[in-house]
């Protein structure tokens, strides 16, 4: 790991500072934000505003604690290939298991809008992955 | 610009004070130009747009902030809710800026020489799924239980499995949480937690940051990525527009 010498301005490397911003950043930043005022002819929006409550919602439910047990079961620690957890450690500080432990879960948001942030406009149908299954299958638990 | 169509209606940015001078040849939804709305002291940053245009594209989204951001590098902005859309041009003087013009005033005061930074920490996932469960022996037990065994064998010891970890997450979480907002409050006027989701979330946070403090809250930022280093991701945004520093007050 390099340690950045002290002086003006000086970065660890660490920080990510994206710029300008990915259509999820801006999505995150100004959605529910902002004043309102009460004025409105209209607010027009295409679902957006219920796609970011869709994907900010962690529901107690089966289906839930069944990913958090799926992505813990994939996990390679000890048992197979003999590695130990410091060994995972250091692996994961080396920046090696950084591509591969994306994506077991990156948020129903990048779902939602597609991985892509350059590509242009869905076309009404941002919705890919409503939350409307784990809320279904709630109920039926309940 | 001086299309005045009928059907033109004003799509409504934010509320700056009389005085600022826009950045030049900023553009807004649609590429429309961008200009100022005046009433008294206040003044409303607008661009046209078409009646019967319903926003909410990716594009529509993208500029919002991105005129929002731009008039904010030049002066205090009271970011409006994206999507805010007046008939006129009258309507946006006498029905917003008039009206609201003491309480502008006193936002946009506060406001001045501050803006906002967001802070998005996500945990690497593999390596806080190992903390998790090299800590906790009835996680690491259940773990070996149904690792290779059929999911209809082991369902009930899955979701009991899935549902400990989900609290030694929000656990770590909180420890993690904290710490980020020690080390970074210090520098700020003021924030803002989100509430958000996803099993590698660590924290989501919005920081409103004075202009003089802004070094020693990127300096601070910095050292927070490195200390999580190997267990989680910083990132940082901003400098944007105080979208999250604008809560309307309950009067």
């Amino acid at each position: 790991m390099t340690v950045a010498a002290t002086g003006q301005r000086r970065s660890s490397g660490y920080l990510e500072r994206p710029a300008p911003s990915s259509l999820a950043d801006v999505v995150d930043t100004i959605l529910d934000k902002g004043l309102v005022i009460d004025v409105y002819v209209r607010v027009s929006l295409v679902g957006i505003e219920l796609i970011t409550i869709d994907a900010r919602i962690v529901i107690a439910s089966v289906d839930t604690y069944l990913r958090f047990a799926e992505a813990t079961n994939r996990l390679d620690l000890y048992e197979k290939g003999g590695e130990d957890l410091p060994g995972v450690i250091e692996r994961v500080q080396q920046g090696g298991a950084r591509g591969k432990t994306r994506g077991v879960l990156s948020g129903a948001k990048e779902a939602l809008l597609g991985r892509d942030e350059e590509e242009e406009e869905p076309e009404e149908r941002p919705r890919r992955r409503p939350a409307k299954k784990a809320v279904a299958r709630r109920r039926r638990d309940e | 610009m001086t299309v005045t169509a009928s059907d033109d209606f004003c799509y409504v940015y934010g509320i700056v004070p009389a005085s600022l001078e826009l950045p030049g040849n900023l553009t807004g939804l649609d590429d429309q130009a961008i200009s100022l709305v005046t009433a008294g002291k206040m003044a409303a940053v607008v661009s046209r747009i078409d009646s019967d245009r319903t926003v909410g594209r990716r594009a529509d989204l993208i500029s919002h902030s991105r005129v929002l951001d731009a008039v904010a590098a030049a002066g205090a902005v009271i970011p409006l809710r994206f999507g805010s859309i007046l008939q006129s041009q009258s309507e946006v003087s006498e029905q917003v800026l008039e009206p609201g013009s003491e309480r502008f005033e006193e936002m946009l005061h506060e406001l001045a020489g501050r803006s906002q930074f967001t802070v998005h920490v996500r945990y690497e996932e593999s390596q806080v799924l190992a903390e998790v469960v090299a800590e906790n022996a009835e996680i690491a037990d259940l773990r070996s239980q149904t690792r290779d065994q059929s999911e209809d064998a082991t369902y009930d010891a899955r979701v009991r499995l899935g549902e400990l970890v989900m609290h030694a997450l929000e656990a770590k979480r909180t420890i993690d949480g904290s710490s980020l907002l020690d080390a970074l409050l210090p520098f700020a006027a003021g924030c803002n937690v989100h509430a958000s989701a996803g099993m590698d979330h660590l924290i989501d946070v919005a920081f409103l940051v004075e202009d003089k403090q802004r070094d020693a809250f990127e300096a601070a930022a910095d050292q927070a990525a490195a200390e999580l280093a190997g267990r989680a991701r910083v990132k940082l945004l901003g400098p944007t527009a105080p979208y999250d520093f604008v809560e309307p007050r309950s009067d």
